[in-house]
């Protein structure tokens, strides 16, 4: 009695929220990247008149597709648009338990549309899509993440976080038996069990990539290796899930294996739907303990002039900028706050400081290079800074910065006006 | 907030129902899916109708995956176009395709190869579940099913020629103007890799056998 309590206590609230929402962050975008990618050929792989037709599409298919609707090109195009609509709402989080049925639905009606070209990520994504349906996918990351955390109305709130963790489980067991099965059938494989399907996998030009699995397919000890690790690999997935330690172990060889397969047998798109599935292999507790020691060690002071309405302007855009507040900015121009962080002033008003967990102080251009760097959306200007800091050193940065213009609140007590940097 | 114990009642009752009814599903599904996964044994031959019953359609899966033998052969489709009398020389379409595929690890090209390929399998009859015609040629070697002679299988014969000719068309659409031809025909190169103790030896090493499929009607595909 006491244990069935537990269960119910346990499943009665909703558990590993973070692998949830990145599990539907991750397939949202597979979905938005292969309806894009395929966008120039997609009347050729699944329009009314592609290579595998309508009628015959029509008199075969056993689901209800969205692209049985009608043998129109324009429904057609309708319906492919709509998917992709709906795939970027899903990423974005936006009604997740609807977008979740939604994007289910139609990209279960493109798969069925050509069944020739379907694989084993394809079909996994499928399964899981469906099962998504039950689990509270938008807790975190998505448009409104903390209303859906809370949302749930007070009398449905246990029925419903029963209904995500066993969505959850279901999933992760699904994984389970992915692997156990092919590892199960790979044992009774002759090439498997002699310990060269690898060399025959990377000969067949569909699955091969010419200079790298060349490297592989030659060297027999990386053919027998990576035979009878995959088979091992598999066999053992659902195992080693058990143990914190080795679940860890068994995730990264995973992110290793399908990576592999990527790159040297071009199947991008199963790797990724494959380890789409992976963040629910960790607790939302192991999350954000790793996001708790990341924080401390990206954290970053900025000190900048709270007197200057365009650094104050530029401040509010970047703190916007950074969801994770990896970047905490404080005006030097607040009472005591230099002589708090041991700051010079003097150095402080030409140029924007900031001190790392280190200790170790930057200013101007370092400065702003540490602040794009904990910016993931900056990311794309840091070639840009990197290579003015190199060319210019501080140059470009004091040219900006004495020229800005001081806003002085009420009577100037001490450091008033903008110094002129050092030569 | 507080709440009431009667309100606190009603939100455990529905918990313990959704309790009920998830963990029933959720072993069912579970315990029928690992038998419609596992390969071909009685308890499965017995019960098959239902776990059919349950995993189709919405469950359907197969993770085969190069399992228990993978691919071991390219499948290379060349293809001619004849317009009025006048027959059109080979063409090689899959080689194109194969290298652009090559060249960029995810490009449209890897779905586009991956048609031409599946539908020979289709053709050949390497598509449906080959554990149980295993199974079945075991015990039963004259079976249709066996043999590969059963209405299911000339279906997928038949849809496999069917995209083949369409996949010609397309090409043949290429080489002589969109709409000329009046028919196509694919030569279809099966060509196995030297073995493993001839690991060194190029690509076009091993062997090659052709079958030479007969002319199909050209088709319009697309727009």
């Amino acid at each position: 009695m006491r244990a069935a309590r537990a269960l119910y206590g346990f499943l009665s609230r909703e558990h590993w929220l973070i692998g949830a929402s990145l599990v539907r962050v991750s397939l949202g975008a597979w979905a938005l990247y292969f309806y894009l990618l395929h966008l120039p050929v997609r009347h050729a792989l699944w329009g009314p008149s592609g290579l595998w037709p309508f009628d015959r599409f029509a008199a075969t298919t056993v689901l209800p597709s969205a692209y049985g609707l009608s043998p129109s090109p324009l429904v057609f195009d309708a319906v492919y648009l709509a998917g992709i609509i709906v795939a970027g709402l899903f990423t974005l989080g936006w009604q997740p338990r609807l977008m979740s049925v939604a994007h289910w639905w139609l990209v279960t009606s493109l798969q069925e549309r050509n069944f020739l070209i379907t694989d084993g990520g394809d079909n996994l994504m499928r399964l899981v899509l469906l099962f998504l349906m039950l689990v509270n996918t938008g807790a975190y990351f998505s448009v409104g993440g903390s209303r859906h955390r809370m949302s749930s109305p007070g009398l449905l709130r246990p029925a419903l976080a029963v209904a995500h963790n066993t969505g959850v489980l279901v999933i992760v067991v699904q994984l389970c038996l992915l692997y156990l099965s092919t590892g199960l059938y790979k044992t009774m494989g002759s090439v498997w069990q002699n310990g060269t399907a690898l060399y025959y996998i990377l000969r067949v030009q569909e699955f091969s990539q010419p200079h790298l699995a060349a490297f592989v397919y030659r060297n027999p000890g990386l053919v027998v290796l990576g035979t009878y690790g995959t088979v091992l690999f598999e066999l053992m997935f659902p195992a080693l899930l058990a143990q914190r330690w080795t679940r860890y172990m068994v995730a990264a060889a995973g992110v290793g294996f399908h990576a592999a397969i990527a790159v040297l047998m071009g199947l991008v798109t199963f790797s990724w739907s494959m380890l789409s599935v992976y963040p629910l292999l960790f607790t939302d507790g192991e999350y954000l303990a790793v996001t708790r020691r990341l924080r401390e060690r990206l954290r970053l002071l900025v000190l900048f002039d709270g007197w200057c309405p365009f650094c104050t302007r530029s401040i509010g855009l970047l703190r916007r900028l950074d969801p994770f507040s990896l970047v905490e900015f404080v005006s030097f121009r607040e009472p005591g706050i230099a002589e708090w962080y041991g700051i010079d002033p003097r150095k402080a008003e030409a140029r924007i400081q900031s001190m790392g967990r280190s200790g170790r102080p930057a200013e101007g251009m370092d400065a702003m290079i540490q602040i794009a760097l904990r910016t993931a959306v900056l990311w794309p200007a840091l070639p840009l800074l990197l290579l003015g800091r190199l060319l210019f050193g501080q140059r470009l940065y004091d040219a900006l910065a004495v020229r800005r213009f001081v806003l002085m609140p009420g009577g100037c007590v001490a450091h008033c006006a903008p110094a002129r940097p050092r030569a | 907030m507080a709440t009431s114990p009667q309100h606190r009642d009603g939100t455990d009752l529905l918990g313990v129902a959704a309790l009920a009814v998830c963990g029933t599903a959720f072993l069912a599904y579970v315990a029928n899916t690992v038998l419609y996964l596992t390969p071909p044994n009685p308890l499965k031959m017995q019960l098959l109708p239902v776990i059919s019953a349950i995993q189709h359609p919405l469950f359907a899966q197969n993770w085969h995956l190069f399992a228990p033998n993978p691919i071991r052969r390219d499948f290379v489709l060349t293809v001619r176009c004849r317009v009025g009398a006048a027959v059109g020389p080979w063409h090689d379409i899959t080689a194109p395709l194969v290298a652009a595929h090559q060249r960029t690890r995810s490009s449209p090209w890897g779905r586009l190869l991956r048609v031409q390929q599946n539908a020979v399998r289709v053709w050949l009859g390497r598509f449906g579940d080959e554990d149980w015609r295993a199974a079945v040629c075991r015990v039963r070697p004259q079976d249709p099913y066996c043999r590969g002679t059963d209405d299911v299988a000339r279906r997928m014969r038949e849809n496999g020629a069917h995209v083949l000719g369409r996949v010609a068309s397309v090409a043949c659409d290429r080489f002589v103007g969109r709409g000329r031809a009046a028919a196509v025909q694919v030569a279809l190169l099966v060509h196995t890799p030297p073995p493993i103790s001839r690991r060194f030896s190029p690509d076009d090493a091993g062997t090659t056998a052709y079958v030479l499929l007969p002319w199909m009607p050209y088709q319009r595909v697309g727009g």
